[in-house]
């Protein structure tokens, strides 16, 4: 099975019998002290938003170098962001993963 | 909307210092352009003393909230929208009325083209260091 | 603000230019010219630049550059007429009228229209390397 099929939400650890399913939300009770925003669910959650976001922005600012509307530093300075919050959606899933595999490596 | 890492003030800082360096070229263009013009008035772009004013008052860097909608009116916020004053020069023309001093304005560019290479080399030095340390090195 | 508008602003004054030392060089190779074929003897032109502006790009939001073009007239300063009974052209009393063209004034239009073409080029190389140094942002 290639680890990139699985959606973000099945890399992090659940309550044994709890729905796959369930949006990430819920998961931001699990071991966390009740301080919303320091768990996992919601660092990875953030993440893809904010590269989604910018994704969109460098598009944006590309085309409008494309048609004479921009500049060459908004393009080059939107796809560098873009690409940063890339890389962080990526180290966040990759502790993630590391994380799910050392608690999956536990003796019951 | 910028945020995250990159959302702090000095990324802010640099873009829009990119921004003004670009449109301030462009006055420098138009004033050469015209050195020889009859009547024509060289214009001048001055934004050190906005930027320096929107950099807030501790006048240091300051993480970006996490979450949108935590930025204060200086900050961040205050460096994308500072525009400069574009100034209209009268005085000190020729007989016909011209205002533009060519030397001045080769000074200026040469100024103006310098700061704008150095500050498009921080900010790719600033994003390359970051993606190295978000990889941890790999 | 970008290089586009740069070039443009740039490349129009160029142009300007170098149509200013064009009308130079015909003034001078027409100072003596007492008989063109026309008749009559060479008029000398004159270069006035003029600002302009091109507002394909209006949509942009920004003010349209300072774009400038040179414009060639006749000048209308008189022919002057010159004592020469023994030139072919010299009329019943020998006078002969001459063209209006001032060899100094001409190379002194001359030298200001080489330096302002240099400044334009090197506020070409400024945008290109304005460009240069955006594109390494990317690196």
């Amino acid at each position: 099975m290639d680890i990139k099929s699985i959606p973000p939400q099945m890399l992090v650890p659940k309550p044994i019998g709890e729905p796959v399913g369930t949006p990430l939300a819920d998961l931001s009770n699990v071991g966390s002290t009740g301080d919303v925003g320091t768990s996992f669910a919601d660092a990875l959650k953030g993440a893809v938003e904010d590269a989604n976001a910018k994704s969109v922005e460098a598009e944006h600012q590309v085309q409008r170098l494309v048609v004479g509307e921009g500049s060459v530093h908004q393009a080059m300075i939107a796809m560098q962001d873009a690409s940063v919050a890339m890389e962080m959606v990526l180290a966040v899933r990759n502790k993630a993963l590391e994380a799910y595999h050392e608690i999956m490596r536990m003796p019951v | 909307m910028p945020s995250g890492l990159t959302g702090t003030e000095t990324y802010q800082l640099l873009a829009r210092a990119l921004d003004l360096r670009a449109r301030a070229q462009e006055r420098i263009a138009d004033n050469l352009a015209n050195q020889d013009t009859p009547g024509y008035k060289a214009r001048r772009l001055d934004f050190q003393d906005a930027l320096r004013g929107a950099l807030g008052r501790e006048g240091t860097l300051r993480p970006a909230a996490t979450r949108p909608g935590h930025f204060g009116a200086t900050g961040s916020d205050a460096i994308r929208h500072v525009k400069g004053t574009e100034e209209v020069v009268r005085d000190g023309g020729g007989p016909d009325g011209n205002t533009v001093a060519p030397e001045e304005e080769m000074a200026r560019m040469a100024e103006n083209s310098v700061m704008f290479d150095a500050a498009a080399q921080i900010i790719g030095a600033k994003y390359r260091s970051l993606k190295y340390v978000i990889r941890e090195g790999r | 603000m970008d290089i586009g508008t740069l070039l443009q602003i740039s490349g129009s004054a160029l142009g300007a230019q170098k149509r200013r030392l064009e009308v130079v060089a015909e003034n001078l190779a027409g100072a003596e010219v007492t008989h063109t074929a026309d008749g009559g003897p060479y008029r000398r032109k004159d270069v006035v630049f003029k600002t302009f502006h091109d507002h394909l790009n209006d949509a942009r939001g920004e003010r349209a550059p300072d774009l400038v073009k040179a414009e060639v007239a006749l000048d209308p300063r008189p022919l002057p007429l010159v004592h020469d009974p023994g030139h072919p052209d010299a009329d019943a009393d020998g006078n002969v009228r001459m063209p209006n063209v001032n060899v100094t004034e001409e190379m002194m239009n001359m030298i200001s229209a080489s330096r302002s073409y240099e400044a334009n080029v090197k506020a070409v190389g400024a945008a290109k390397q304005m460009a240069r140094a955006a594109l390494r942002i990317g690196e």
